[in-house]
């Protein structure tokens, strides 16, 4: 398991809105090393979630080009993004709810995410997995029944389900306390350094933005820090 | 372990909402399985009541002519009849020798004291007739007579008389001196003609036949006698062998139909033993109501089974709705289309699948209980393969429910999902237009099923489909003005302080999202109150046209004992005329001028105890018409009378006075008198009534020796009855003009009557060898009466005749369309009237006592207190159960158990959906309830929104649905066969109002609760969860 570059040139989002015409995303040009962690932060409606979901192959940028490792993704079909994204990302959101199954738990929802991967592909088994990340002792416990920030934590280990290369975390931390806060950005470090995968997490919050090693600032849908 | 077992923890997670999937596939499956059972199991009733009401016409009566002397022959021939069990369903057989042809029967080897009769012996045939006196004759030469020819008295006949029987000789019987002796060794009375055992013959044939020797009740001897009879005697050796209703299934007709016409072949080839049976007739009978059943219960089914899985539909996509998160989660873990369609409808589908075993179950339970409480008893419910391929199509059915009810869900992007918003509603106008073809659709199919439709066709089921159409297209249509109502009450309470009203009305105007509901909704409430409605006609006409059938609320089939009038005896057991009635049936033997039945009544009493026939007058108005006589019958019993007669301007051959009587044996008893003589005179006569004598009038008989014309004035001026040394004067009304009347003139007479205070005088005057009279007038003549077009001639001049030869003329004094008990073929009279003018008439008829609603526990045992045996008793509430066993009521009950199934279905339907929805609703209220306004307003905006939609359906269902049953029932068949008795198809307003009432409160439970469950959820934390 590695990292992957992620290179973003001249990304454009336009969304209508009322009949007119609303910039999300302005020509925003990035850079992502192998490997490396980065925090994007900004103010609210500054294009954060936008491309978050563009770098999760969940929205076509209106133009501009998304590269990730070999895989372009401006240029995939719609079927080629799925299956990419059964494999090259994993994906952790701001509400654990929408990234788990409460009603199994974390080892089953582990393996749930693996269903997009042939049977052939083997993968370390879940509750490996759950223990390489501290989770072990909440492998069989339901999701429902953990707490917010076991949730969130499992949400982390479920998007490494198919060791991807790239993970992108949407405001991971949002909802959270400070403890909690603090084990999950422990976790997502401990996935880029031991797994060696590509971290873009996506934060409003400072504390989690200073813990990262490279930080890019959006305002108004531009990258007003170095992007580099 | 790559997640399939991630489905039973899923359905145990929504285990609510997929409870309440489960519940409405289990009834979907349930509707579509129950058709098949149902139809089945009904037409099994229906075969089983064809056969059953058939009786002994079912059965195979085998018969051969023989000389009952020899017993080879009558062994022959019972061994060559079929054994019991050779063809199903005929277990049993009733051996039994009879003599069709009259034998002669008489006290003495010369004839004396004659009478006629028949010989039978019929294989325990003790075991149903009840032994009144002596014992069943089991030896040879013994007999047994009935009840009521001993009782008559006529005949001197005691038990151990020897009875000298022969063959009849052209004029009649003249004794046997070299013939067989019977001896009378005890006297039965038959319990019930209708019993099955005698295969509908009628044995009791009793009749006085005036000046030849009479007929009296079969005889009834051991099979030995019959050995014994003088050579040769022929006879008819039978084996009836009846037929099992209970035995002869649906799956047998086809191998039962050839195995009889098989039989009934070879016996007809041989041409020595004969067959007869109505099996084949019935059969088809039957079959020709099976397919009205089968059509009928396929339409409702299929009508039901689309709302079902409409309910369904709904169900199914708010269940995948829920998973939606789910969905858009599999999505973003790259799981391939094929994938996430499976992940998505693995649910559903198992549900599906589980429904099936348990709609079948569910639907042979209901077919059992409407089995037990509708069908003839001991109807099997049968698991055939119908009732399972038609649960496999409801599972069919219901993944392309799923399929097309997840697409929307299934398709939708992740993102879309995540933001909870759905596609553009760029559809409301195909929706509008499809909704308005489909209306079109429907409003021509119902055009053309009332097109099409022939009246009194009660075979076009297809009728049936009418309500279904009407309730459709209104409901489609109507809820389309829901959102325009809303429009135009938001606009108005927009700057009031009616906040509910507004936001309710602003949500349903802006978000009419739960139409499609509250179309459905609509439907299911209109086919439920069109079925609750039609139930509430046909059952109104079939309670009348059983009342119109049989006349009152129970009818006893009656024999009599000689001496008994049952007129009398009736009387003797209600005296009071509340609750009892006598009634005679009688199809004239001649006189050309009644077709159709006579009916006599006792007119004081048809308003007390009869129901009014449906389209028929009142019966006050038949009574009143028919007619009360204004004097009594006069029963004379004292040895002697006594005439006063004043005759005046007497011509010289001068008449006999001849007192008219009439007995029970002679229907014209004359006592001749003196002959009238001038002045003041006293006649005095001795009298045959010891048993009792009706006093009938006066005739002026003409003596053989007087010629020319016979004239003058008698006046009648009084009646002692004695014993000759003591008189006392009879009240025979002689001072009441309506009292006495002309007699009919024999030849060419006049009588001109005028009563006075001084009696009655009559100025009478005969020619050409013709005579007159007066009559008591305790039967008027003619009869008034009341009768159906074309059920008599109308010519006054003819008259109705009686097997003795005597005549009636009625008047029709009122026209009816229909009668009780004889409906539209028939002619009421007063029955005291009829027996008065017809000596023969009480022997001829068939007589019952008709029971009214005020009859006492004990009315049976208080008629046969009063000398009256009765055989059977139809009951309202047998015919009433027979008729609503008919097909047609079949498939109305169905509709009925499975329209109001079906709208709970639904309001369970929206409930869900409710539930379902208020999730994504939560938020809305949650931002409402943040920016300030309060939770009683927004509570009340809940209730009001779920109210608005809920109660449209309302709004359109019921009047739809009672529109429909006034619209549609007309056309809609209610019996297998027609009726000339008026229905009525105004639906009844208390069923209906009950059931709208109960649905109304149940929707508004619902709304209520739905809206107080969305406003528990829809707390300010849920806003911070739409964040994500």
């Amino acid at each position: 398991m590695s990292g992957v570059t992620v290179r973003c040139s001249e990304l454009r989002q336009v969304y209508p809105l009322e009949g007119e015409a609303v910039t999300a995303l302005a020509d925003v040009d990035l850079d992502v090393a192998v490997g490396e962690g980065i925090a994007i932060s900004g103010p609210s409606g500054s294009g954060k979630s936008t491309l978050t979901s563009i770098l999760a192959g969940l929205r076509r940028p209106t133009a501009g080009r998304v590269q990730v490792g070999a895989d372009e993704l401006t240029a995939m079909s719609e079927r080629q993004l799925l299956r990419w994204r059964g494999r090259g990302i994993g994906v952790v959101l701001q509400n654990p709810s929408r990234s788990l199954l409460p009603y199994a738990s974390p080892e089953q929802n582990v393996y749930f995410a693996r269903r997009s991967r042939p049977r052939s592909e083997t993968f370390r088994p879940a509750r490996e997995l759950l223990a390489e990340l501290g989770l072990a002792e909440l492998a069989g416990h339901r999701v429902a029944r953990l707490s917010g920030g076991e949730q969130q934590r499992v949400s982390v280990a479920v998007a490494m389900a198919t060791e991807p290369q790239l993970l992108v975390a949407d405001e991971p931390t949002s909802q959270l306390d400070a403890v909690n806060r603090d084990r999950v950005v422990d976790l997502l470090l401990r996935v880029n350094e031991r797994f060696g995968t590509t971290l873009i997490v996506v934060t409003h919050d400072e504390a989690v933005d200073q813990r990262l090693p490279r930080r890019v600032t959006l305002a108004e849908g531009r990258v007003v820090s170095p992007a580099f | 372990m790559r997640g399939r077992s991630l489905v039973l923890p899923g359905l145990w997670w929504r285990r609510g909402l997929n409870l309440a999937v489960l519940s409405v596939a289990v009834v979907t499956t349930t509707a579509a399985a129950l058709g098949p059972l149902y139809a089945r199991a009904s037409t099994e009733s229906t075969l089983n009541d064809h056969l059953t009401e058939a009786g002994s016409t079912t059965g195979l009566h085998f018969y051969a002519y023989v000389d009952a002397t020899i017993q080879r022959d009558i062994d022959r021939f019972e061994s060559t009849a079929p054994r019991p069990g050779a063809i199903p369903g005929y277990d049993s057989a009733i051996d039994g020798i009879y003599t069709p042809e009259k034998v002669g029967v008489s006290t003495s080897a010369e004839g004396h004291g004659a009478v006629t009769s028949h010989l039978l012996w019929r294989a325990g045939m003790c075991q149903h007739v009840a032994i009144v006196h002596g014992r069943c004759p089991s030896g040879p030469l013994e007999m047994m007579a009935s009840q009521r020819t001993f009782d008559s008295g006529a005949y001197g006949w005691r038990i151990g008389t020897k009875l000298y029987v022969g063959a009849l000789s052209v004029e009649g019987f003249d004794g046997n001196p070299e013939g067989a002796v019977l001896r009378v060794v005890g006297t039965y009375r038959q319990n019930d003609v209708n019993d099955p055992y005698w295969f509908g013959r009628n044995y009791a044939d009793q009749q006085f036949r005036g000046d030849q020797p009479d007929l009296v009740d079969t005889l009834m001897v051991s099979r030995a006698t019959f050995a014994a009879l003088p050579r040769p005697a022929f006879a008819q050796a039978e084996v009836d062998m009846p037929l099992n209703p209970g035995a002869l299934r649906l799956s047998d007709v086809a191998h039962e139909r050839r195995a009889v016409a098989a039989t009934v072949g070879r016996y007809q080839a041989s041409q020595e033993i004969h067959v007869t049976t109505q099996l084949r007739l019935v059969l088809d009978d039957a079959h020709r109501e099976q397919q009205l059943v089968e059509v009928g219960t396929l339409l409702v089914t299929l009508q039901l089974g689309l709302l079902a899985w409409l309910v369904l539909f709904q169900v199914v996509a708010d269940a995948i709705e829920a998973r939606g998160n789910e969905i858009a989660m599999a999505k973003l873990r790259g799981l391939s289309p094929a994938a996430t369609v499976r992940f998505g409808l693995a649910e559903p589908v198992v549900l599906l699948a589980l429904a099936v075993p348990v709609g079948l179950l569910a639907a042979v339970g209901v077919t059992h209980v409407f089995a037990g409480s509708v069908l003839v008893p001991g109807v099997p419910v049968v698991m055939a393969w119908a009732p399972i391929v038609a649960a496999l199509i409801a599972f069919g059915g219901g993944l392309v429910a799923a399929a097309l009810a997840g697409y929307r869900t299934l398709t939708r992007g992740v993102l879309d999902q995540w933001r909870r918003t759905t596609r553009a509603p760029g559809h409301s106008r195909i929706g509008l237009v499809i909704d308005v073809l489909l209306a079109l659709v429907a409003v021509t199919g119902l055009a053309a099923l009332r097109a099409h439709h022939h009246a009194r066709d009660t075979h076009d089921s297809a009728t049936l489909l009418a309500p279904g159409l009407l309730v459709f297209a209104v409901a489609l249509l109507g809820v389309r003005l829901l959102p325009l109502g809303c429009r135009w009450i938001a606009g108005r309470t927009r700057a009031s302080r009616r906040m509910g009203l507004f936001l309710a009305s602003r949500q349903v105007a802006r978000r009419p999202v739960g139409l499609r509901l509250a179309a459905l909704l609509a439907v299911a409430v209109g086919l439920a109150t069109f079925a609750v409605a039609g139930e509430s006609v046909a059952r109104s006409n079939r309670a009348a046209r059983a009342q119109s059938e049989l006349g009152a609320s129970q009818v006893a089939s009656i024999q009599y004992d000689a001496k008994q009038d049952p007129v009398a005896a009736t009387h003797t057991a209600d005296p009071d005329g509340r609750w009892a009635m006598a009634v005679a049936t009688w199809l004239p033997d001649g006189g050309e001028t009644v077709t159709g039945t006579v009916i006599g009544v006792d007119g004081s009493r048809l308003a007390a105890v009869a129901y009014r026939p449906a389209g028929g007058p009142a019966l006050a108005s038949m009574g009143e018409a028919v007619g009360a006589a204004s004097v009594r019958p006069i029963t004379l019993t004292a040895p002697q009378i006594r005439l006063h007669i004043t005759g005046r301007d007497l011509s010289a051959g001068t008449p006999y006075v001849q007192l008219n009587l009439r007995t029970a044996r002679d229907a014209f008893v004359d006592v001749q008198l003196e002959r009238l003589r001038a002045g003041a005179h006293v006649y005095v006569a001795s009298l045959p009534c010891k048993p009792g004598c009706l006093f009938r009038g006066i005739t002026w008989d003409r003596p053989i020796t007087v010629e020319g014309t016979m004239r003058g004035t008698a006046t009648l001026t009084g009646i002692d009855i004695g014993d000759g040394t003591t008189w006392r004067p009879l009240d025979a009304s002689l001072t009441n003009p309506d009292g006495w009347r002309a007699a009919a003139p024999q030849g060419e007479a006049t009588d001109e009557l005028r009563v006075s205070f001084t009696g009655v005088t009559d100025r009478f005057r005969a020619i050409n060898g013709g005579y007159g009279g007066i009559l008591y007038a305790y039967a008027p003549s003619p009869i008034p009466a009341v009768a159906t077009p074309g059920s008599y001639v109308s010519n006054p001049k003819l008259a109705m005749e009686d097997l003795l030869g005597a005549q009636a003329t009625f008047n029709v004094i009122q026209s009816a369309d229909v009668l009780p008990d004889v409906l539209d073929n028939g002619v009421l009279m007063n029955l005291p009237f009829v027996q008065a003018e017809l000596p023969a008439f009480s022997e001829e008829a068939t007589w019952s006592v008709w029971l009214g609603p005020r009859a006492p526990p004990d009315a049976r045992a208080r008629l046969e207190a009063a000398g009256l045996h009765i055989q059977s008793v139809r009951t309202e509430r047998q015919r009433t159960d027979q008729l609503a066993r008919q097909g047609p009521a079949l498939a109305l009950l169905l509709l009925l158990a499975c329209a109001v199934a079906g709208a709970v279905l639904a309001v369970g339907g929206t409930a869900i959906s409710i539930a379902a929805s208020s999730r994504r609703r939560s938020y809305e209220i949650a931002a409402l309830r943040t920016v300030g306004l309060p939770r009683a307003a927004l509570l009340r905006a809940g209730v009001i929104e779920q109210l608005l939609l809920l109660g449209a359906a309302v709004a359109l269902g019921v009047p739809t649905g009672l529109l429909a049953a006034r619209l549609a029932m007309p056309v809609i068949p209610e019996f297998s066969d027609t009726t000339p008795v008026a229905l009525h198809y105004v639906p009844r307003l208390a069923p209906t109002a009950i059931f709208a009432s109960a649905f109304i409160v149940l929707l508004t439970i619902t709304a209520v609760l739905a809206a107080a469950w969305l406003m528990r959820t829809a707390v300010p934390d849920r806003l911070r969860e739409a964040e994500g």
